[in-house]
């Protein structure tokens, strides 16, 4: 699984005390992608080509979850393009798919040297050559291998300051943790890998955060009862953060029976839980993922076999780990 | 390429939907005004009134995005009764409307009732900031005390609603006294915008009147519990059997004792059907505050209403329909004068109804053209020098 979807978290994080306008931090993806660390530095709206049928949540202490503001380009430009310009922090992951390119040109061509934006992808992308002044204005940073990262001016100072370094390690994960000090998510931690290979980046968000639905009903229950719900027929899907993890743990509440015959999906591959464990608190599932596709959605598709469901409520996941090798 | 819409910031801790108090109608109210004016509006619901999936779905739909937040005001009453405004304010609210704003960028916040005021000074000068006063609540406890009636709800001093008033940079009243009383205590953004709704059926005077049928719909706060207590116990007087029939509907049923002709229906799930089944709506008020929307609501559904003086408060520049003095006067009228000829009555009556309504609106389309006018020379001004 590529980390650099989570380097990039944490660059633009610790990145959010140079936005000084007041504007929210825009993240643009062709895909439906969730950076933690950002979100919680700042309020953030999430650009995509095409209007996602996913509804997600963020939930903030004291109040119940709202969904998560996402925009499709197809649908809402002109309100894009207001929030491109209104931007206190953009970050802009490049597309690999040239549909995707295509919707997201008149985005791209908003874009300049001048604004407070991260610029981010492969380098071997195509996409490169519609960011203006991509190769001249644009100051570089050291990027995690095979990306390039460009920032705006506005940022460069802030780019510079945090010492960004080729072959990123785990002491400039510790730094850029630090430097988003206070405003990173409770629950976020960093440890030296057992192998001291990799540092590991591990993530409890509240569970909330991390449950989408396609459903409206659904979206209704977990507005007003601030729980994770699986729907009725045992169906959720789970946004991992980032491109996605190494791993995740994942406790269902709720259910009634044993779920060894879980049914589960990414990226359209089966994927077979690597293991179940049965607690008093409920069903712990733990997933081990295959390398994600460039440019795939990060969502995990969960159903439940019938005879866990409960009668008279719903599943829910109860808590949510996940964790990542952070790779160069 | 689509131009974006300007977007209004909604606070309330109201439930809108269905919009069955007078609060929540008044909020409504102004929501369509600013949609007819091309803003797209933005809801923050400081959950007092519950909180299911039929009302969340419900915002969903009417709000371009909706957030909740459960209301932690500690709503302190002091000795005398009265409240601070930070008694009933929740600082809780200001982290999340920030959010929100800086989300979505509004060009004006709207928030209803003074207390909520003080999250208008989180506002740069960017924002055009309107409080609906809904009300005047300085001290609010000693028209209570002065009714002989136990104060209720919120009641502040003079000073403190004079503050809160400061922080908007328009304060909305809904009746003309209580904009002219703010502008007697040096308030000079006051706009007077009255409560009006739209009209649901056309004014049809009967051709016949088999039996008079006669309607009340209130809920059960004091001030309605005295004034039908007193209403009944003048019609007991008049007649242990009454010639009519009068229906009672809403909370006030709990409050009001059922004789011979007077029956308690209780709540009615579409305000439609009860104006239909009535010939004439009463609101035999004996005080209160604020606007008394029960007496301008029959004339939407094409029904004439009769009040009393305090029923009328705010209305008696427009309104042609008689006032009579007391309810005691008003059980006097529908004896004397409307049953003895009730289809020559009740034709001038719809008259004096059509004719106080097209007062009604003329007088609303006016104001809301001022607020209209207001608010697009604010928001260009804003923008402009923010630009």
């Amino acid at each position: 699984m590529s980390s650099a979807e989570a380097w990039l978290d944490l660059i633009a994080a610790a990145l959010v005390p140079a936005a000084t306008t007041a504007g929210p931090a825009v993240v643009v993806h062709e895909d439906h992608r969730w950076l933690p660390v950002l979100e919680q530095g700042l309020p953030t709206t999430w650009l995509q080509p095409h209007q996602s049928p996913w509804a997600d949540f963020h939930a903030a202490a004291h109040r119940l979850p709202a969904t998560r503001l996402r925009l499709g380009l197809d649908k809402r430009a002109g309100e894009a393009l207001e929030l491109v310009r209104r931007a206190a922090l953009g970050v802009l992951v490049l597309p690999h798919r040239a549909e995707s390119l295509q919707a997201l040109q008149p985005l791209m061509a908003q874009l300049r040297f001048d604004q407070p934006w991260l610029v981010a992808g492969k380098e071997d992308l195509p996409a490169w050559e519609s960011v203006e002044g991509a190769s001249r204005q644009w100051l570089a940073l050291p990027a995690p291998r095979g990306w390039r990262l460009l920032v705006g001016r506005p940022l460069a100072a802030a780019g510079q300051a945090l010492r960004l370094e080729a072959g990123y390690e785990l002491s400039l994960a510790r730094r850029l943790l630090a430097a988003s000090a206070g405003r990173a998510p409770a629950g976020l931690s960093l440890q030296a890998s057992e192998s001291g290979a990799c540092p590991r980046l591990q993530f409890r968000p509240v569970a909330v955060n991390c449950i989408a639905t396609l459903a409206e009903p659904m979206l209704y229950h977990v507005l007003v009862q601030d729980r994770a719900v699986f729907g009725p027929r045992g169906e959720a899907s789970v946004v991992l953060p980032w491109a996605g993890a190494n791993r995740a743990r994942l406790l269902l509440r709720n259910v009634r029976s044993r779920i060894d015959d879980l049914h589960a999906a990414f990226q359209g591959l089966d994927l077979p839980p690597a293991a179940v464990h049965y607690t008093e608190h409920g069903a712990l599932v733990d997933f081990t993922f295959p390398a994600a596709k460039p440019g795939g959605q990060a969502l995990l598709h969960l159903t439940l076999p019938p005879t866990a469901l409960p009668p008279d409520d719903f599943c829910d996941i109860g808590a949510a780990e996940f964790s990542l090798e952070l790779q160069p | 390429m689509t131009v974006q819409r300007p977007r209004v910031l909604l606070v309330t801790f109201n439930r809108l939907m269905p919009a069955d108090q007078g609060n929540s109608r008044r909020i409504m109210q102004l929501v369509g005004v600013y949609r007819r004016l091309g803003y797209e509006i933005d809801l923050v619901y400081h959950n007092e009134e519950g909180l299911d999936a039929g009302l969340s779905q419900a915002m969903q739909a009417e709000f371009g995005r909706v957030q909740v937040l459960a209301s932690r005001a500690s709503k302190r009453i002091r000795e005398g009764h009265f409240a601070l405004l930070s008694d009933w304010y929740d600082p809780a609210l200001a982290q999340v409307c920030q959010e929100m704003h800086r989300l979505r960028g509004y060009q004006v916040v709207h928030v209803n009732y003074v207390w909520y005021a003080p999250l208008l000074k989180g506002f740069g000068s960017e924002v055009v900031k309107v409080l609906d006063s809904h009300d005047l609540f300085a001290e609010r406890s000693e028209k209570y005390r002065r009714a002989g009636m136990k104060p209720s709800w919120f009641s502040t001093t003079l000073a403190e609603e004079d503050s809160a008033f400061r922080m908007a940079d328009a304060v909305l009243a809904i009746q003309r006294g209580e904009a002219q009383e703010m502008a007697a205590r040096g308030h000079r953004h006051v706009l007077y915008l009255p409560y009006v709704e739209a009209q649901v059926r056309p004014f049809e005077p009967p051709a016949q009147v088999p039996r008079l049928r006669l309607g009340y719909v209130g809920s059960g706060n004091d001030w309605n519990v005295r004034s039908m207590q007193a209403f009944v116990a003048a019609l007991a007087r008049k007649a242990p059997v009454l010639p009519f029939q009068v229906a009672v509907a809403g909370g006030i049923c709990r409050h009001v004792r059922e004789m011979p002709g007077l029956v308690n229906i209780g709540f009615v799930k579409e305000l439609g059907g009860f104006y239909d089944a009535i010939d004439l709506a009463l609101n035999p008020m004996v005080g209160g505050t604020g606007l008394k929307i029960k007496t301008v609501e029959p004339l939407s559904f094409g029904k004439p209403v009769l009040t009393t003086p305090s029923g009328a408060e705010g209305l008696a520049h427009l309104w042609t329909l008689p006032v009579l003095d007391s309810p005691e006067a008003l059980v006097d009228y529908l004896f004397d004068t409307l049953l003895p000829d009730p289809v020559g009555c009740l034709t001038a009556l719809h008259t004096q109804a059509v004719s106080s309504r097209a007062a009604l609106d003329a007088e609303y389309a006016q104001q809301t053209g001022r607020l209209s006018r207001w608010l697009a020379q604010r928001v260009s001004a804003t923008a402009l020098a923010s630009a």
